[in-house]
């Protein structure tokens, strides 16, 4: 085997692949040393470690050694890219494929993967998408961005207990005030003026909504069972009392808080009705997990 | 459930667009392989909807997990972090045995999420064997490591990536997971007798083997899990069979994923040529 003269450490040796391998530019322009005019944020992903390991990478007659590095650099993007569109498909349609693959460029240069998960690698995409220059002409993107991520997590919020409902029937008048309600860690409460269940339903093509940053806020509940993510709509009563109970307050106390919320205007009347409704779908959605009225 | 290593013949990888199938029908087949990872769920979050559905394929099934992100060869400080979260998954489904790969991938606290290779030098040696000893330490358990394929070579490398392999197996007590189809993709691209690699190997250290399907470019071969076995593999690994016989061996099937009685129709070949029957 061919020796080099001055044999690189295993750490600089990776810490040059891991500059070629990622480097925006792909391998042959990043090896042609030209400093692009980029974004001095993104500068250090565009540095050459010294010293260089090139010397130490074997070509051949079969594949020279560009082209043995392409093979890794355009599998890094690749790969990374699958994650994401999987994970952001309605983002990838609003802004067509030319514009999500130049979105992933320009995000993996400021948030390079640090997760042992792909699937986690696009965390910090909606608010990297706030700072974007795209977000100005897709007004929606960071909410539908938002709305993906939301459905991620809730997708690996581990399931809650099997909740029997006639626990509801086994408690006393006096047990009532000091209800506290257990919901499915997979519960999001979202708000948006955007139309969220057609949106996560895909009922509306994306320029229906691209330009959308108007209307009246509604309230959304996002839940996950049996694997599945929904999305539908929920009242400002919902949306208070589900908080409220997460809180771990008792049913007297998400009254309250709903009761204060009804005084400014903003709600129905009928509260212990809407709070009874609300208990039947929440039971036969299986959104409770568990009930208990002591402590 | 729990059964001897050899007695465990064909098994195939787990994937999300069959659990389903698996599920209601409880296909004839040896053993499941799940991609550690997968069911790790987020940082923060919790396991999700996929260990709920891993937990019920392990009543059914041995299980072993393989890893793709331990990241062994990097020269970054260990991931306790990650040990952790892998050795609550590993007490929750109380697999056969626990895989990763004998490479790198990521340093400086980034992930690149690839499989690459090492430079076989006394310095690597040195660091991954001691990494081997550590991870087995916290995991209590010996762990078992798997050949990347290759399309580089380091120039200064002082050894056979065979050489290499049965070395750090033998300093440390670890498993071999022989991918028969990256020893045949890396021979291909780096121009090698793939026999000469199985021949150094002690048949005792090699504990699982892997099976898969790559593709031809214009950059030669590339490992992406997303055909049938070829010929010359099969091949490969029947003579592997007669250096390391009845070792559990596993279809891998990761891109373009057909339907489950495609699989099943390579893990019956595997089988025939492994000499067992199933389970």
């Amino acid at each position: 085997m061919k020796r080099v003269e001055r044999s690189l450490n295993l750490r600089e040796l990776q810490e040059w692949m891991r500059w070629i391998i990622t480097d925006p530019r792909g391998v042959e322009a990043a090896l042609a040393e030209k400093i692009p005019d980029a974004d001095p944020r993104d500068l250090p992903r565009y540095l050459e470690p010294i010293p260089s390991a090139l010397d130490c990478i074997s070509g051949d007659e079969k594949l020279g050694v560009t082209e043995r590095l392409d093979i890794y650099a355009e599998g890094y993007f690749a790969r990374i890219l699958e994650a994401l569109e999987s994970d952001y498909k309605r983002v990838k349609e609003l802004v067509g494929e030319y514009g999500f693959q130049k979105l992933i460029a320009d995000y993996l240069k400021r948030h390079p993967s640090r997760y042992k998960n792909i699937g986690e690698i696009g965390r910090e995409l909606p608010n990297f998408i706030s700072t974007h220059e795209m977000s100005r002409e897709f007004k929606s993107l960071k909410v539908v961005s938002d709305l993906e991520w939301n459905a991620t997590e809730c997708f690996y919020s581990d399931d809650g207990n099997e909740f029997d409902p006639s626990a509801f029937l086994s408690l006393k008048e006096c047990d009532w005030p000091r209800l506290k309600i257990v919901f499915s860690r997979s519960i999001r409460i979202l708000s948006s003026r955007l139309p969220l269940v057609e949106i996560w339903n895909e009922r509306l093509p994306p320029v229906k909504f691209a330009g959308i940053d108007g209307g009246s806020e509604q309230f959304y509940l996002m839940s996950c069972v049996e694997g599945v993510v929904t999305v539908r709509s929920a009242s400002p009563n919902e949306a208070v009392a589900i908080e409220s109970f997460r809180r771990g307050e008792t049913l007297a106390q998400v009254l309250e808080r709903v009761q204060a919320q009804s005084n400014d205007g903003t709600l129905e009347v009928g509260l212990s009705e809407d709070l009874m409704r609300f208990f039947g779908s929440w039971t036969s959605e299986r959104l409770i997990t568990g009930i208990t009225h002591r402590g | 459930m729990s059964k001897k290593p050899s007695q465990l013949g064909v098994g195939l990888g787990l994937r999300a667009p069959h659990y389903s199938y698996i599920l209601e029908n409880l296909p004839e087949i040896g053993w499941f392989e799940a991609i550690s990872e997968n069911y790790m769920g987020l940082n923060g979050s919790g396991l999700g909807r996929p260990i709920r559905t891993l937990e019920k394929v392990r009543k059914n099934y041995p299980i072993v997990l393989h890893g793709v992100s331990l990241s062994i060869g990097s020269t970054d400080e260990i991931d306790f972090g990650y040990l952790e979260r892998l050795k609550g998954l590993i007490e929750r489904i109380e697999p056969e045995w626990v895989s990763d790969h004998l490479c790198w991938t990521g340093v400086k606290g980034e992930n690149l999420h690839d499989l690459l290779p090492l430079p076989y030098t006394e310095e690597a040696l040195g660091l991954v064997s001691s990494r081997i000893m550590q991870v087995q330490e916290f995991l209590k358990r010996p762990i078992v490591m798997e050949n990347v394929s290759a399309y580089l070579s380091y120039a200064h490398s002082e050894m056979k990536e065979w050489e290499f392999l049965a070395e750090i197996s033998k300093r440390t007590g670890c498993g071999v997971l022989l991918d028969v189809n990256n020893v045949y993709v890396s021979a291909q691209n780096q121009s090698f007798d793939p026999k000469e690699y199985l021949d150094a190997l002690v048949p005792e250290s090699v504990t699982q083997m892997h099976l898969a399907g790559h593709s031809q470019t214009k950059s030669g071969l590339i490992d992406t899990h997303d055909a049938p076995v070829c010929d010359p593999v099969w091949d490969l690994f029947s003579y592997a069979t007669s250096r390391f016989p009845q070792t559990p061996t596993l279809i891998e099937w990761d891109a373009k994923i057909p339907s489950f009685d495609v699989l099943l129709e390579e893990a019956r070949k595997a089988e025939t040529i492994l000499g067992k029957e199933f389970r």
